[in-house]
């Protein structure tokens, strides 16, 4: 029976991977192929062009300079489907309150500033600046996760319905509960699970690349970059800042399902539209902005740095999960009872 | 036999239309019930609350389920096309078949590909790629290769050439119904259908005008042709709809004794159609007066 339950489950996860295999699969093999190549080009040109060199070495070796490294993702929103990555180097330290609730998003990798590290293993990985390098490229796959996941959300409960396919995935015997926790799994678990896995593999393609370069600028690859880098506290920061990302993202998700399971025509405007309204309405009538702040922290500011984002809120945290299970309970309602468009 | 499907008032009303109107229904295994009626009649809305896809008022079990709490516990034994094209586009067939047979315990992956190799679907192609035909009979292969003992199909010819029609009968006749299983089929295609039925449902405005066995339609039932001077008096007797036909008229009847019409003219069985034409066009003569 357990056999019979687990295949059961693999073949609910599979049917997602086959349904939405560009956005889940491709997307992150060709971000990482493109990310390899940009690699690659740049080891070709960097001891032709000793600048680009310079500064590799500086931000492998100085620890001073990581933590104000920035990446700035600029969406924009006038050309639809326009997305523009700018990743840029500042002086300057960044800004904490840079969160902007405009579509523009900013990460941070900390390393030098980061509050008392929780285990040996963190407190290990200051040392390696190689490690923030890599890190860039794990926030860049997040990044490109999360636009994937907030699609694949939208998409999930709605597209079977437009297009009454729904009427067959009726006509199996699965519950609407393993069909809605199947969504949210590839949301939280097994989306993450693969980009993760691509980003770490670019990393050592990566590693691989720099060494090559630095052996190039008849430096000792060895000691400049596996000197700098730590891979399992590598693997344990964006594993670990993933699981912590996941708790706090949970009731975003499950607000995304059950707009999906609810939209009659846009599923993206039934999930914006009432929380835009109640964070203005309470701005307006009352004044204040709990919802906005409330809503705030569960929205990735900091998805991934070199730092763990500890939860501050413990009761922020338990009241979303809490909301995350309503919302996953209304979802199911709406699909069992109100799925006719 | 056992009882399969036990409906008491049943009820479903949108905001301006009472869609299904207090129908009662029983159905024994073994059988084959075709449903009819005119479109708007409330057939689909009662074949739905049958399988538990919409709310309803009143009392229903199949297979001593609750369909409306125990939806995907009644699915393992019930399978139901409740439409045509209703199959994933985005899907392969290769892909459909794997999540069936990893879905549902009583399908027989070895009978869907031995179905399907009678037809021209491939197991490579999309199901977006299919004709409308092909994709219907991918889901009877699907269906069929179902260890169920409900089947449910809801029009499921519906836009098919009558090619396609015909064989989708026939193979549901000859390589899928046994005496343990039901088969409800709704239509208004009614001759095509006419010759595999068992039971009988008349529909109308969402109600049930007529629910017969079809082996009691000869003895209930009767259609007189008659011409000349005869058409007055067959006329004169209780009748429930007549037409026209060549140089005479064709009058329907319930529970006369046929002596008492044969002396008239030329007394047969009337056709499902012609009776649910006769059927309908009564009920609404009906409610106009």
């Amino acid at each position: 029976m357990s056999n019979g339950k687990s295949s059961r489950w693999f073949t609910l996860i599979q049917r997602e991977l086959q349904e939405y295999r560009v956005s889940l699969v491709w997307t992150p093999v060709c971000a990482a192929l493109l990310l390899c190549a940009l690699v690659l080009t740049s080891v070709l040109v960097a001891n032709r062009i000793s600048v680009v060199g310079q500064a590799f070495m500086e931000v492998v070796t100085q620890d001073e300079n990581i933590s104000s490294m920035n990446i700035t993702i600029h969406i924009d929103d006038d050309a639809e489907g326009d997305v523009n990555y700018k990743v840029e180097r500042t002086e300057t330290p960044a800004d904490e309150e840079d969160w902007n609730f405009s579509r523009k998003w900013s990460f941070k990798p900390k390393v030098g500033d980061s509050p008392a590290p929780p285990s040996e293993l963190v407190a290990a990985g200051e040392d390696y600046a190689f490690n923030a390098v890599l890190g860039v490229i794990n926030v860049l796959m997040v990044v490109i996760l999360m636009i994937v996941t907030v699609n694949y959300l939208l998409g999930s409960l709605y597209d079977d319905r437009r297009d009454r396919s729904i009427l067959f995935w009726k006509s199996m015997p699965v519950s609407e509960w393993e069909v809605v926790l199947s969504k949210l799994a590839v949301a939280l678990l097994v989306a993450p699970a693969i980009y993760l896995a691509v980003a770490l593999l670019t990393q050592l393609v990566c590693t691989g690349l720099s060494m090559l370069m630095v052996w190039r600028m008849d430096m000792d690859p060895f000691e400049q970059i596996l000197g700098n880098v730590n891979f399992p506290h590598l693997v344990f920061m964006q594993v670990a800042g993933w699981v912590l990302t996941a708790l706090w993202i949970a009731p975003v998700y499950a607000w995304m399902l059950m707009a999906s399971a609810a939209a009659r025509r846009s599923p993206f405007l039934t999930a914006a539209v009432p929380v835009v309204v109640l964070i203005l309405a309470e701005e307006l009538f009352f004044g204040s902005e709990y919802l906005r702040r409330a809503i705030g922290r569960h929205i990735p500011e900091q998805v991934v740095g070199a730092g763990l984002p500890v939860p501050a809120e413990m009761s922020s945290l338990l009241l979303g999960l809490v909301c995350a299970a309503l919302f996953l309970a209304a979802t199911v309602w709406l699909r069992r009872h109100r799925w006719e468009i | 036999m056992s009882r399969v499907i036990e409906a008491r008032g049943l009820s479903r009303r949108f905001k301006q239309v009472q869609a299904v109107d207090g129908v009662d229904l029983a159905l024994d295994a073994g059988t084959v019930m075709g449903l009819i009626g005119p479109n708007g009649a409330g057939k689909t809305t009662l074949l739905r609350s049958l399988l538990g896809l919409t709310h309803c008022d009143g009392d229903v079990s199949v297979l001593g389920l609750d369909p409306r709490r125990e939806h995907a516990r009644l699915m393992e034994q019930v399978c139901f096309i409740a439409d045509t094209a209703v199959l994933p586009r985005w899907m392969t067939v290769l892909q459909l078949l794997d999540y069936v047979s990893g879905i549902h315990p009583r399908f027989d992956r070895g009978q869907a590909e031995r179905f399907l190799a009678s037809t021209e679907v491939s197991e490579r192609r999309k199901v977006s790629e299919l004709s409308k035909g092909m994709t219907v009979q991918l889901h009877l292969a699907l269906v069929m290769a179902i260890d169920a003992r409900v089947l449910i199909l809801d029009e499921p010819t519906l836009g098919l050439d009558i090619l396609f029609r015909k064989r989708f009968y026939e193979q549901l006749l000859n390589d899928y119904f046994d005496d343990e299983r039901t088969i409800i089929i709704s239509t208004h295609q009614v001759e095509e259908v006419q010759n595999i039925l068992t039971e009988v449902v008349f529909m109308n405005r969402g109600r049930t005008i007529l629910q017969k066995n079809m082996g009691s339609f000869e003895t209930e039932f009767s259609e007189l042709h008659v011409v000349g001077e005869a058409t007055a008096r067959a006329e004169a007797i209780p009748h429930i709809g007549s037409r026209p036909i060549l140089g005479g008229r064709a009058i329907i009847y319930e529970g006369v004794e046929r002596s008492l019409l044969e002396p008239l003219g030329e007394v047969r069985t009337p056709s499902v159609s012609d009776l649910f034409v006769a059927k309908i066009a009564g009920e609404t003569q009906h409610v106009q007066r």
